[in-house]
């Protein structure tokens, strides 16, 4: 928000700068008059645009990592949700728990078989089954040993 | 066709939608983050929780402990929930409002740390400031009945409860809150056991105290929102 509110000063500064110019009567424009512009007008204006865009990429990019989290912390329910249900979930589930719609439900699962998570599997009556192994051999853990004496 | 209500996103934790939890036959709906514990008021809608059994509505709510960490919107870094900045990264912290998305301001009252809304008039307690308020008034209420002194055998049993749980102030919290989740089956299963009284005093006293924290709740929301509006 400094950034902003700085950047909003520049450019009001450039703006009254700019007025005072055309208000004033200069018989001929001289090398100061020049150097006088750029320090009150064209300095401050660049400074004011850049600090404004400035923001806008920082407010973009918070809200690019916002959402980036937000789909982490899905991705994480979404695990926890399969632990509840022994390791198997459809699209349908994850919508209705979630409130989510289909298509983020679906990329979300899809997300997980991609990375290797989780194995799609069909019903009989043909319903499509993510799979989450490691979940669903969860209580074996407490059965293992070292890999070379597995 | 009822209207259905949107589930709004947790402003904490991102990527969650609350749940609604509804009482008085819709006239009360209040949205609560299962995964961090924190709850969301509308305007208006504490002034309606005066109408309804209080604790019925913490049988429904569930304190998180880990909740008083969060993760920084930037950086994804641990934080503390009430930390200024994120620590790793610099990150403001503050959060949107989860109803029309625009930054809320965090407001300091008394020790809590709430977050306001100044366009939709709601306030965010997190679980933190939650418990918080739970312990003031536990504290409050035990000193209450500490003074009332032995007069029923049901007082007697929810001094003995609220001692033993002045011991151990971090689970003060837990502790009342575990007696509202499971003050019914306590209540079947000691029937005939002479600590019988000590779970119904117990259960008692923790409606008691829960219908003190919304009664704080209320006043809290009502002292913010005239000092910015």
């Amino acid at each position: 928000m400094g950034k902003l509110i700085s950047g909003i000063g520049l450019l009001v500064i450039a703006a009254f700068m700019t007025l005072g110019f055309f208000g004033a009567s200069f018989t001929e424009i001289s090398a100061a008059v020049v150097i006088a512009v750029i320090i009150g007008v064209v300095l401050p204006g660049i400074g004011g645009v850049a600090l404004i865009r400035a923001y806008l990429r920082q407010k973009e990019r918070l809200s690019g990592r916002r959402k980036s989290l937000g789909r982490q912390t899905l991705s994480s329910e979404i695990l926890k949700f399969a632990q509840r249900k022994d390791g198997k979930l459809t699209t349908v589930e994850v919508m209705s728990e979630f409130t989510v719609d289909q298509e983020t439900a679906q990329k979300a699962l899809e997300e997980f078989h991609s990375r290797g998570i989780a194995e799609i599997e069909l019903t009989e009556s043909g319903v499509l089954v993510y799979s989450f192994y490691d979940i669903r051999h969860l209580p074996d853990k407490d059965s293992s040993r070292g890999v070379l004496d597995a | 066709m009822p209207k259905l209500e949107e589930r709004l996103p947790c402003p904490v934790c991102l990527g969650v939608k609350m749940q609604k939890l509804t009482f008085l036959r819709g006239d009360l709906m209040i949205d609560y983050c299962q995964r961090c514990g924190g709850i969301w008021f509308d305007r208006g809608e504490v002034q309606r929780i005066g109408k309804y059994k209080p604790q019925a509505l913490w049988r429904k709510i569930t304190p998180k402990a880990e909740a008083f960490h969060m993760q920084c919107h930037d950086c994804y870094g641990m934080m503390e929930r009430n930390a200024e900045k994120c620590p790793d990264c610099d990150w403001k912290n503050v959060i949107d409002c989860p109803k029309c998305s625009k930054p809320m301001k965090p407001v300091q009252y008394q020790n809590l740390n709430l977050d306001v809304c100044k366009h939709c008039r709601g306030v965010w307690f997190d679980a933190i400031e939650l418990s918080e308020i739970w312990n003031l008034k536990f504290d409050e209420l035990a000193q209450k009945r500490r003074s009332l002194g032995g007069k029923k055998i049901a007082d007697e049993g929810a001094a003995i409860f609220l001692d033993a749980l002045i011991w151990a102030p971090d689970l003060v919290f837990e502790g009342a809150d575990a007696v509202i989740h499971a003050g019914g089956s306590i209540l079947e299963s000691v029937a005939d056991l002479p600590i019988g009284d000590l779970a119904e005093s117990a259960v008692e006293a923790t409606g008691e105290l829960a219908g003190n924290v919304f009664e704080a709740i209320a006043e809290i929301i009502g002292d913010i929102l005239s000092d910015f509006f």
